[in-house]
């Protein structure tokens, strides 16, 4: 009996020994913006969208700037101006203003990764402007959260294989990999809507280049996991024009001979394998293997004749090539290595570990033999 | 002195040595573990956690052959046999002392772990008098009760390891190479660092005057010890291949922080979840530890075990009060560690020889006896 009271009273009168958080006292920040006020001061200005739950009314958010050094001073500017506790457990989406990606935002990133309260699989994007403008879009004619509202956007081209997840933990790993550099998605506002609108290539926390999104197509076809996606092959008439289907009701148009025809292909499975053949100068041999299948003709092409496939290979791999070797030549020229090369390196380096500086000088005197090999696998329910 | 053996109704089965020793081993060391490792001995450091491990094959069966050709003796008995009254007492006072050290930093350790992570507010004495209470809940109850404490945690938080697989679709394999580019040396100090979470077995030394069938002891200890092996090769190679170099040496829980990146639909922070339940995971340890230190105070000062167990709960709660910042945790933890291998792997190959000495010397003379009798 008394063995029983005692622990009955341990229940009930330890239940609240641990700090509360009243969910209707919080403010939970699904985003916040980072932006450099201007060139002089070391200060840093923050904007954050937060959430309010509140029995009156319905859930509301707020956006709120402020100005400190350290983005936990922000966060403590923040809740002295707010009748809630700010609390960053929620936080979705942290957004870097051009700026300030320019000069560097590994000291803001800092502040996530110490944080237990602060999940891993947050996304970090850069915007086109600034942040503030950004997270300001619309500012009061929103009816929805929109740090959730970014966050899905992102994550469905994630899950859609559109560009590698941009998360901390992504971020962070390949930031800390001398031989490696993290790329981050650029959003921008387009009339009166946000999207993606070109990737940031990072040179450590540096923003240093940006690439369209056809261009990240290429930069994809290199990269494990990701790298799927509809792409067009441009075939110029003459080299196509024997194998088009002649059919009794239309004949093919007079306009078609002079130009090209255009095939649109959907990537079924890429398979990449990089390897170093050569340590001095460096020497990468780039195979990527792309399974397709056909979406979109512009003309009657005949699926049926294997001479067909031949010439649609060809120049499928002639364009692929030139635009991956395009793409490096750009990577080296900014000195940005998201695909990892310099791990690739380092993996067959057993004297010493490189510093970043001395992969850059290695990175820019590296050759690359690129080969691409495209199979068509099927072309779709119809010849 | 209290040198009779256990009574038989407190005896246990064999085969629970499999949860004791493998629960004993798993503690707070293996969350922390991975990155320690790899700071000696980078991306070979889970060739370190494997010869570390296996390591305690060898020093378990010494233990198993120090106490085997005494009876049911633990070494606390050991030590009042070997050293004489006054010896035996200091030393076993000394083996007390590093116990309770154990179960302090254990403890304390987790406290740590709770305020990073979860309740960065909770006071530190608090979090102590709970966690303790578990303990010595548990071994006021007798070794029964604390073996029982063992299996249930086995059974309850085993399921935690399989949880590495999601981290494991995130794995860099070129982080591994180039392979074995470290000296012997490097891999060696890994393999010392190891210790701190391998250590354990030697609650070997307590436990076997309490087996029941006592030739089976070694077939299990072997299975608890190659499972704790495997169990932590595998969280370190996961691990390497998860962080990058530099992200790796700054993490202080790399096990943990590996955990953030499970999302479940209805729960989005796995790793709140893998913090409480690690409370299950060091249960047993703490359990083992202060059943095995306040064995010693019983057996030095012939006083009740359930005084024991007080007094030093009492001087860890007081100490506890000193203990203020991860430095000086990490500072304690390292000497635990250092102190740890010492009790584990050297000083059992002494004991091991000072006891073949002298049932030698016993030998010797009781043959002379013989002899000068006739």
């Amino acid at each position: 009996m008394k063995k029983t009271l005692v622990i009955s009273l341990c229940c009930f009168l330890l239940a609240s020994c641990v700090e509360q958080k009243q969910l209707e006292r919080l403010g939970l920040i699904t985003a916040i913006g980072y932006d450099i006020p201007d060139e002089s001061s070391s200060s840093i200005r923050g904007t954050v969208v937060m959430l309010n739950f509140s029995p009156e009314l319905s859930n509301f958010t707020n956006i709120i700037t402020q100005e400190g050094v350290t983005s936990k001073g922000i966060r403590r500017a923040l809740n002295q101006e707010s009748s809630h506790q700010v609390v960053s457990g929620q936080l979705r989406v942290a957004v870097y203003g051009k700026e300030m990606a320019e000069q560097g935002i590994r000291s803001v990133v800092d502040s996530f990764t110490r944080d237990a309260s602060i999940g891993n699989m947050l996304y970090l994007v850069i915007a086109e402007g600034s942040a503030e403008e950004l997270i300001k879009f619309r500012e009061g004619t929103l009816t929805y959260n929109f740090g959730t509202h970014l966050y899905n956007l992102i994550q469905q081209n994630v899950k859609d294989q559109q560009f590698p997840s941009p998360t901390l933990q992504n971020f962070v790993n390949t930031y800390d990999n001398p031989g490696k550099d993290p790329i981050l998605p650029i959003m921008g506002i387009d009339e009166d809507r946000i999207g993606l609108k070109e990737i940031g290539l990072l040179k450590g926390d540096r923003l240093v280049g940006t690439l369209s999104n056809k261009e990240l197509f290429y930069l994809l076809l290199m990269m494990k996991g990701v790298g799927s996606g509809s792409f067009d092959i441009e075939i110029p008439y003459e080299k196509i024009s024997s194998q088009l289907y002649k059919s009794k009701t239309h004949n093919t148009t007079e306009e078609f001979r002079q130009g090209s025809v255009y095939i649109t292909v959907d990537n079924v499975r890429t398979k990449q394998k990089i390897k170093l053949v050569k340590k001095e100068p460096p020497t990468f041999k780039v195979d990527v293997e792309i399974k397709t299948r056909v979406l979109e003709v512009t003309e009657n092409i005949d699926f049926m004749q294997k001479k067909t496939f031949d010439i649609l290979t060809d120049l499928a791999n002639k364009q692929l090539e030139d635009g991956i070797r395009r793409n490096i030549a750009y990577l080296q020229e900014i000195e940005s290595d998201p695909i990892g090369f310099g791990s690739l390196y380092q993996a067959k380096e057993r004297k010493k570990e490189l510093s970043q500086d001395e992969w850059v000088n290695l990175f820019k005197r590296s050759t690359f033999d690129v080969n691409v090999k495209t199979e068509f696998i099927r072309t779709g329910v119809t010849d | 002195m209290n040198t009779q053996p256990p009574a038989k109704r407190l005896w246990i089965n064999a085969y629970m040595l499999m949860f004791i020793i493998h629960t004993a081993q798993t503690g707070v060391g293996l969350v922390g573990m991975p990155r320690v490792v790899f700071l000696e001995s980078a991306q070979d450091a889970w060739i370190s956690v494997l010869l570390g491990s296996l390591a305690a094959i060898p020093f378990a069966y010494i233990i198993y052959y120090t106490l085997k050709p005494l009876g049911r003796l633990d070494l606390y008995a050991v030590h009042d046999i070997i050293y004489g009254k006054w010896i035996g007492k200091l030393l076993n006072l000394l083996y007390v002392f590093y116990l309770s050290w154990v179960f302090f930093n254990i403890v304390m350790n987790y406290i740590e772990m709770i305020q990073a992570w979860v309740f960065n507010m909770l006071p530190t004495w608090l979090m102590f008098l709970l966690l303790a209470s578990l303990a010595i809940y548990a071994v006021l109850g007798g070794l029964r009760v604390v073996t029982g404490v063992t299996i249930l945690s086995f059974l309850l938080s085993t399921w935690l390891v399989f949880m590495i697989a999601v981290p494991i679709q995130y794995i860099d394999t070129t982080q591994y190479f180039p392979i074995l580019n470290h000296s012997v040396k490097e891999i060696m100090m890994g393999t010392l660092k190891t210790s701190f979470t391998i250590l354990g077995f030697e609650i070997l030394f307590f436990v076997y005057p309490f087996v029941d069938d006592q030739k089976k002891t070694m077939r299990y200890v072997n299975i608890a010890l190659i499972y704790t092996s495997i169990q932590i090769t595998v969280v370190t190679i996961v691990c390497i291949g998860f962080f990058s170099d530099v992200s790796l040496e700054k993490t202080i829980w790399p096990v943990l922080s590996m955990f953030k990146i499970v999302r479940l639909p209805n729960l989005e922070r796995f790793e709140f979840i893998a913090v409480s339940f690690w409370m299950l995971v060091i249960l047993p340890n703490m359990a083992l530890y202060l059943w095995a230190a306040s064995r010693g105070v019983r057996h030095v000062f012939q006083i009740s075990q359930k005084y024991a167990v007080w007094i030093i709960v009492t001087l860890c709660f007081i100490a506890q009060f000193f203990l203020s910042s991860r430095l000086m945790m990490n500072m304690i933890t390292d000497k635990i560690a250092t102190t740890g291998t010492y009790m584990s792997f050297l000083y059992p190959v002494i004991i091991f020889l000072l006891v073949r000495i002298h049932l030698y010397r016993k030998k010797g003379a009781k043959s002379n006896e013989k002899n000068t009798s006739n």
